[in-house]
């Protein structure tokens, strides 16, 4: 409050996220004739002629593409994605408290780093680079696959910390089913969801509905209040959110159409910061989002193309105690891509990715209305010229309105050691470029326009391992090192007068290593599966033209040098439980590293039935949160609840009754 | 053998006792010197105090937290001693902290005030100004409880009392000085100043000089204002040169005969000067210069908060802007206020 800085409206009235829209068409995916030793199939796999557009093993990608595991997925059903993020991958998600607003960082970046795409529509806002990752339910996707750093150059403009891709995949010849589900936790959070499926051999259509809401008035200790530290009640935290999502896709022969819409509504009071005592300044915020996605693949012989045209729509507004501090931001990104696809030779192909993006954003300190336009190639060339190598070199260059783009690359080599495929060896390096948003370039004082892309230039190498067996055993392990460098990073510093602005300031070196291991086995009948992740990362502060800046060498702020997580599952017929545990080492608050939240460990488990009658099943869980009862931060002075419970009572009804037996 | 070390040893801690007295809990030194209140990162309650002592030429960082074992709060703003009590404003916890002087053990934490901003004592009362309430709040001093509020129209920030009359700076969008009788706490005038009035201080004179920003959108021209709080009237106006200019931290040396202001470094003017100083007294460089203080002796203070994410440095320049000692302060060192002993 001291300084008004921009940086500090940013953060209240800019948390500029959607507007209303219209969606359109298109998208492809490569459907290209495929042996199962065939590496150059990525996207697409033909099987007796049937099209089958799920993507390609994550593994097979020359850089880092890790796919949550879908037990995972399932386990956070009526979750959001940030606590998915954060139970289950080497992510870190940065929350203002309970049902805040998250973001998530890949490899030591920040959460307007990352990428984040709704069936190939980008879903980050143009104002601030951000995805609220609270307001995305795990309902609206039904994989999600993790790129770390920024060598995928398949999309329209470019990221240097990584990629979170949330898909809908189609369910062909899955039948009709339907489910309701209804759940209630302490501190009056309620949740409500119902879906609505058909399968047909070559149609789908879904639609799911939720809404949840909680009172969110948790306990906590308030360690820093007068007098000593007393137990406190949060205030002003409430939360209302709700969805509709539908999905459809129609295919025949090599030609497979999808379209999705999703329309989220979201409704949150801004709790203060806990200091030495609870501020309450009546924040709220509300953020609705419209978004639709069309897309199309077809292919013939050894031509395949696809389109995709979408829209976002997003409007946010803040509102506070003082109602000069209001915001009122809105964006809207129209996306159109094509992707033509060429295979040369048995062991060597072409891909032509084309996209443009259209971005509009205005907020009450923007000027006006602001506009860009990002239009981008890719050209790509795969070839494995011996069966055990994969090869690829792809090179982007983007055209944006009012910056130069130099062209971004990414070259990479897999090799798979044993014949079998169970060790690969995979190396690639790659360099990025992340533009400017648009609360960078235009706020009001303080933005810059002169600003140039932020860049990153960096490699990867690790060993992946993977043996399954008949009887249900699979046991995995991934091992990478990385190293990078961002140079130009934006960041927002004071001037005269402690006026800020924006400047490409900084440079970071980024290394680390990241480990995965998982376990999934058949005991006596029991169900088992095991998943591991550990990342540790150093990110430090390299270059820097602040006079005395003596944060060089130091950690990034909210970048834990240790992240750790672990998900244990077993399930047996009509039982099933589990238990996930995460820590995280100290994150540091202050540039020069002289202040820090203390390492965090959270733990939760989980138990349910599934009671199944003819083709209508009861599935009841019980989950307790935090059962540990750890007082925890994610963002300093915004308190995390102690231990919680979470009842949920799903109903489901499938034509194909054997759809319990697969699903307890 | 054991005795002598014994002895060795007391000898020793004698000999150290005795090279500084241990006086103020053993926080700080006894002597002069001046508090820093360390405004610390928005929302992150990392707020804290620090005191460098001009006779030791030391800083001691994190005073508060020392003595009370928890955190000062968000956004330490401002300061004022009073019968042996320091009131320490905390803008964005919405407190005001009553300490001991010597101790810094807190006496009283004064809760639920909106966004208070600075504080001026008469009387055994307590003013506080507000970002952003339209209220002047009261404080009993001695028991830290609100006894009332002043309704003056306007938000407020820099506040002078002079001649039973209470100035309170429109500062945050505002470009006027409210007057009240603090007797009757009815409002007396607004005087327009210019736009976004920063900091006032009063001369030798009695001469009221209002610096005033200009907005901090560039609106207008930065200009500083002196006024006569008897007559109420606008004597002079001293216009910056540009919309781009960011004038602050005005303040004036102990005998009231020099203002001292922050631009593009420490710029002076005797208070008779007919112009603003074309050049800066001491040149900021490279530095950022946040906030200003002028010590007796011509002793100037000045604070560089670097990038507001890291703890600050304290330059300390002697009366002819020489740099005599820079110190690492704790993050965004802030308002500075002068102890004699």
């Amino acid at each position: 409050m001291v300084q008004r800085s921009s940086d500090y409206i940013i953060r209240a009235s800019v948390r500029s996220i959607p507007l209303s829209a219209v969606a359109i068409l298109l998208f492809n995916l490569v459907a290209i004739p495929s042996a199962s030793q065939d590496l150059f199939a990525e996207d697409t796999v033909n099987i007796s002629a049937v099209t089958v557009t799920a993507p390609a093993s994550p593994r097979l990608s020359p850089y880092t593409v890790v796919r949550v595991e879908p037990a995972i997925m399932a386990r956070h059903m009526g979750g959001d994605l940030a606590a998915m993020l954060q139970s289950a991958s080497m992510l870190y998600v940065k929350r203002y408290g309970n049902h805040g607003l998250a973001s998530v960082s890949v490899r030591g970046m920040s959460g307007s780093h990352t990428l984040v795409t709704w069936n190939g529509l980008p879903l980050n806002s143009p104002g601030n680079g951000y995805s609220d990752f609270t307001t995305i339910p795990v309902m609206a996707f039904s994989s999600a696959r993790i790129t770390s750093g920024g060598s995928d150059l398949d999309d329209v403009a470019g990221y240097i910390g990584g990629k979170v891709e949330l898909v809908n995949d189609p369910e062909y010849a899955a039948g009709k089913k339907a489910s309701v589900s209804l759940g209630a936790g302490n501190y009056s959070d309620y949740l409500s969801s119902a879906a609505f499926t058909y399968g047909g051999t070559d149609s789908y259509l879904r639609l799911g509905a939720w809404a949840g809401k909680a009172r969110n008035d948790f306990r906590f200790i308030n360690q820093n209040a007068p007098g000593g530290a007393v137990a406190d009640r949060r205030t002003n935290a409430s939360f209302a959110s709700g969805g509709i999502i539908s999905d459809m896709a129609y295919r025949t022969g090599m030609t497979q159409v999808t379209a999705h819409l999703w329309y989220n509504d979201t409704d949150r009071e801004l709790p203060g910061p806990v200091t030495t005592v609870q501020q309450n300044f009546n924040e709220r915020q509300t953020d609705r989002s419209f978004r639709g996605v069309v897309r199309l693949s077809t292919g013939k012989e050894k031509l395949t193309f696809g389109f995709l045209a979408g829209a976002t729509h997003d409007q946010n507004r803040y509102f506070h105690m003082m109602p000069s501090n209001n915001g009122d931001n809105a964006s809207t990104t129209l996306t159109a891509r094509v992707r033509l696809a060429y295979r040369l030779t048995d062991k060597t192909g072409l891909v032509l990715n084309a996209g443009e993006a259209s971005e509009t954003a205005r907020a009450l300190s923007y000027e006006g209305t602001e506009k860009r336009n990002i239009f981008s190639v890719s050209l790509s060339a795969r070839s494995n010229p011996v069966p055990a190598l994969n090869l690829l070199l792809q090179v982007r260059q983007m055209a944006v309105t009012g910056i130069k783009v130099t062209p971004e690359f990414t070259a990479g080599a897999l090799w798979m050691i044993s014949p079998g495929g169970e060790h690969l060896l995979r190396a690639s390096i790659s360099r990025n470029a992340k533009l400017p948003g648009f609360n960078d370039l235009y706020w009001s004082p303080g933005g810059n326009p002169d600003l140039i892309p932020e860049r990153s230039t960096g490699g990867e190498t690790s060993w992946s391992f993977v043996r399954a067996s008949r009887e249900g055993t699979r046991n995995t392990l991934d091992i990478t090192l990385h190293a990078s460098r961002v140079d130009d990073m934006i960041q927002w510093i004071p001037g005269q007068s402690g006026l800020w602005h924006a400047v490409n300031l900084r440079s970071v070196n980024v290394k680390g290593v990241e480990a995965r291991g998982g376990t999934e086995r058949v005991i006596g009948g029991w169900k088992m599966s095991g998943y591991l992740n550990y990342a540790l990362t150093r990110s430090v502060i390299a270059g820097s033209e602040i006079a005395n800046d003596r944060s060089l060498g130091s950690q990034l702020i909210y970048a834990p040098l240790h992240h750790a997580n672990i998900n244990l599952d077993a399930s047996a017929r009509w039982f099933k439980a589990g238990f996930t545990a995460a820590w995280e080492s100290r994150r540091f608050t202050t540039s020069d590293n002289t202040e820090w939240l203390p390492a965090a460990f959270m733990a939760d488990a989980y138990a349910g039935v599934t009671v199944p009658a003819g083709p209508v099943a009861l599935r009841s869980e019980l989950k307790i949160n935090n059962i540990l009862n750890i007082p925890a931060e994610s963002v300093r002075n915004y308190p995390m609840p102690l231990r919680t419970v979470n009842l949920k009572l799903t109903l489901t009804w499938s034509e194909k009754e054997k759809e319990h037996e697969n699903n307890p | 053998m054991k005795t002598i070390l014994k002895t060795i040893s007391i000898l020793f801690l004698a000999l150290i006792s005795s090279c500084e007295p241990v006086e103020n809990n053993g926080l700080y030194p006894a002597g002069k010197g001046f508090f820093i209140l360390n405004e610390g990162n928005y929302l992150a309650g990392n707020g804290s105090l620090s005191f460098y002592s001009t006779e030791t030429k030391q800083i001691y960082n994190d005073l508060f937290s020392l003595a009370n074992e928890r955190a000062l709060g968000d956004i330490p703003s401002f300061m004022a001693v009073e019968g042996g009590k320091g009131f320490i404003v905390v803008n964005n916890s919405g407190t005001v902290e009553a300490v001991d002087i010597h101790s810094l053990e807190s006496l009283g934490t004064v809760t639920g005030l909106i966004s208070p901003r600075q504080i001026v004592t008469s009387g055994g009362k307590g003013y506080i100004s507000s970002l952003m309430s339209p209220q002047v709040t009261i404080l009993d001093l001695e028991n830290m409880l609100v006894s009332g509020n002043m309704d003056i129209s306007s938000a407020s920030e820099a506040m002078v009392i002079y001649g039973g009359r209470l100035f309170s700076a429109h500062w945050s969008g505002g470009n006027s000085v409210s007057v009240t009788d603090l007797a009757t706490g009815e409002a007396i005038t607004s005087i327009t100043v210019g736009l976004e009035p920063e900091s006032m201080v009063l001369d030798k004179n009695g001469k009221l000089w209002v610096l005033c920003t200009g907005g901090w959108m560039g609106e207008e021209i930065p200009r500083i204002v002196r006024i006569n709080p008897g007559t109420l009237e606008k004597e002079k106006e001293f216009l910056f040169r540009t919309v781009d200019d960011n004038p602050s931290s005005l303040t004036s040396n102990v005998a009231g005969d020099t203002i001292y202001y922050l631009d593009e470094g420490v710029r002076r003017m005797p208070v008779t000067a007919e112009s603003l100083p074309s050049v800066p007294f001491i040149p900021a460089g490279n530095r950022l210069f946040y906030r200003l203080m002028v010590c007796p002796g011509g002793i100037i203070a000045v604070t560089d908060a670097i990038d507001y994410q890291q703890k600050g440095d304290l330059m300390v320049y002697n009366s002819r802007g020489e740099l005599l000692d820079t110190e690492q302060a704790g993050i965004i060192p802030g308002f500075m206020l002068y102890m004699k002993d």
